[in-house]
């Protein structure tokens, strides 16, 4: 992560005000710079950024995450309405770098949750490829290279719609702020 | 002159749109608040003040749990987003939004 980094998230946490406050700035002025190299990417985002249009992800819960040679499968139940299954199957370009240790261990939490994402491009031997970077409440962070991302929602059978919490944790909490 | 008001807590829920909208309803004490929260739903601290807002927020959150903060962000929780609490380790799920300077709820059509 350039612009979100888990070293920013951990500041936003406070918990004096101030430091709040500061961290907030900092996340204002990320956001206007990683809008900026959006901007700057064009025609070369412009078309994976479309598919994920209006697919909020932000404290999706994480249901699996597989692979099978170049194709990487990220099954997420959204938090926010309407909560659709949503499936990520990333074409990757490259080895995947997962990061388990992206947040300090009292800022993990003991279930996996979508938090932010930072989309870039990078060149490569064959032109350009994309890049998809992933931190997730766990602490893990996720860096995908990628040629292709498919995006696909269906309506959740399971678990149940409005049944209740969808997140067991994986083990005791860790995390006090 | 700018006038300062105590923040009100209300019932809130989110927009089912791509917004991220947060929509306030009625306006409930602190016992509600934390009732609510423990039972899984969303509550919105609403007020002209985002220090007075932000720290009634994390009163309330607090009271359900061990916390996190969570900075609105465009493009994963949408334009409208509020920044919120949340348990670190949901259940219970849910969230404490606040309002600040520039980022406010919407009424409950």
């Amino acid at each position: 992560m350039k612009y979100f980094t888990p070293d920013l998230f951990v500041r936003a946490q406070g918990p004096d005000p101030a430091m709040m406050d500061g961290a907030d700035a900092e996340w204002e002025a990320a956001e206007a710079r990683y809008e900026q190299r959006l901007r700057e990417l064009g025609p070369v985002i412009e078309p994976t950024l479309r598919r994920l249009e209006g697919v909020l992800l932000h404290d999706a819960a994480v249901t699996s995450i597989s692979r099978r040679g170049d194709q990487f499968v990220v099954v997420l139940l959204k938090d926010i309405p309407p909560r659709d299954v949503v499936t990520l199957t990333y074409t990757l370009t490259g080895e995947p770098t997962i990061d388990q240790n992206a947040l300090p261990p009292q800022q993990r939490s003991g279930v996996m949750q979508y938090l932010y994402d930072e989309f870039d491009a990078a060149p490569d031997e064959s032109g350009t490829h994309l890049t998809h970077s992933i931190l997730f409440s766990n602490g893990w962070e996720i860096n995908l290279p990628l040629r292709d991302l498919d995006v696909s929602l269906t309506g959740a059978v399971y678990p149940l719609p409005g049944a209740g919490p969808a997140l067991v944790p994986m083990r005791t909490g860790t995390k006090s702020a | 002159m700018t006038t300062t008001t105590s923040p009100t807590i209300h019932e809130a829920e989110r927009a089912s749109d791509a917004t991220g909208a947060v929509f306030w309803g009625d306006e409930i004490g602190f016992a509600g608040a934390v009732a609510r929260r423990l039972a899984g739903q969303d509550v919105v601290v609403r007020g002209s003040d985002l220090g007075t807002n932000r720290a009634l927020a994390q009163s309330v959150e607090a009271a359900a749990g061990a916390y996190m903060r969570g900075p609105p962000h465009k493009r994963t929780a949408g334009p409208l987003a509020l920044p919120h609490f949340q348990q670190a380790t949901p259940p219970p799920e849910g969230h404490t939004f606040y309002e600040t300077d520039r980022r406010k709820a919407r009424k409950r059509p």
